[in-house]
């Protein structure tokens, strides 16, 4: 892979942007996991489609029919806490930024494609346009990975040193 | 400081610069087509209805003053700010200011948490001030104005 981390300048303002930027990028992940975990038989069975829509956390979801069930849900969905929890972690601390980066913009993606794709209702569009900016935000990062203040700068400096 | 950048990096500048207005762009048109009802909420009338959804779900943290100009100032700012953003000019100072501009909307009218609701509610509107804090610290690559400008300056 090419590295294009030398386009990002190296000043303390694109640092800490990147930063902050990236904490703020991953934080609804993290809420999302443990609200997995939390009623993992519960979403388990929405997923699989035995449970009808439900109100979790004060909010009915899913709004409408997902597009298609999963088989074996309870496996898919210890997949997507995964992603959630152990994908933001990793770029959290930013750790293979570039790798895992794509991954989870993928995964949301996916994500919305089967719980919103109907978009004829207007609250479905809201949720759409407000997750766009967040695949937005990781399809950055996956081009330009996480900036200086991460494992992954931390480990280009040493390499460089070494 | 500039290297030439891969067509991988460029098409992700330019498809994340474009996700990330998606959050800015339709509540700009919003404002100006629902100008005066949105006007009246931000001088203290009652919550509109947005898309089935009552806005804001909360007291504000405060009533503006002469709502209209501010109104017309955020509306600005959303509309202005993701043009200049899609065109990639001066996209690195656009976005940071955009990005205070977002947190302090969501400071006003999501500020007063009374629940988890509201704590969610916050979430699901900080990837639009992440993703611009991480444009801030990218700029907008090649495929835009900034770009053109700085090759036809070499």
């Amino acid at each position: 892979m090419q590295d294009q981390t030398e386009y990002l300048t190296d000043d303390t303002k694109t640092n800490l942007a990147m930063l902050v930027g990236r904490l703020i990028v991953l934080m609804p992940f993290i809420p999302n996991g443990i609200s997995k975990i939390m009623n993992f038989t519960i979403i388990a069975g929405i997923m699989g489609g035995t449970v009808g829509p439900q109100i979790l956390d004060g909010r009915l979801f899913p709004t409408q029919t997902p597009l298609f069930n999963f088989p074996v849900p309870e496996f898919f969905l210890v997949m997507s806490i995964c992603f959630d929890l152990i994908g933001s972690a990793l770029l959290i601390i930013g750790w293979r930024a570039r790798a895992v980066a794509p991954i989870l913009a993928g995964y949301v993606l996916f994500a919305m494609l089967i719980y919103h794709y109907d978009v004829k209702d207007g609250r479905d569009v809201m949720t759409i346009l407000r997750n766009l900016p967040f695949v937005g935000g990781l399809i950055l990062m996956s081009a330009f990975g996480a900036g200086a203040w991460s494992v992954d700068g931390w480990l280009r400096k040493k390499n460089k040193r070494a | 400081m500039l290297q030439k950048l891969g067509f991988k990096e460029n098409l992700a500048l330019l498809v994340g610069r474009i996700m990330i207005i998606i959050g800015l762009l339709p509540n700009g048109i919003r404002k100006v087509v629902s100008f005066d009802m949105t006007a009246a909420m931000m001088g203290g009338a009652p919550p509109i209805l947005i898309e089935g959804k009552l806005f804001p779900g909360q007291a504000p943290l405060f009533y503006f003053p002469f709502p209209e100009v501010f109104l017309a100032f955020a509306a600005s700012f959303d509309i202005g700010g993701s043009l200049l953003l899609i065109f990639g000019l001066k996209t690195r100072s656009v976005a940071a200011f955009l990005a205070g501009y977002c947190i302090l909307a969501i400071t006003v009218y999501h500020g007063n948490i009374g629940g988890p609701e509201d704590i969610r509610a916050i979430l699901r509107n900080l990837p639009l001030v992440g993703g611009l804090l991480l444009l801030a610290s990218t700029g907008a690559g090649q495929w835009s104005i900034d770009g053109w400008l700085r090759n036809r300056r070499r």
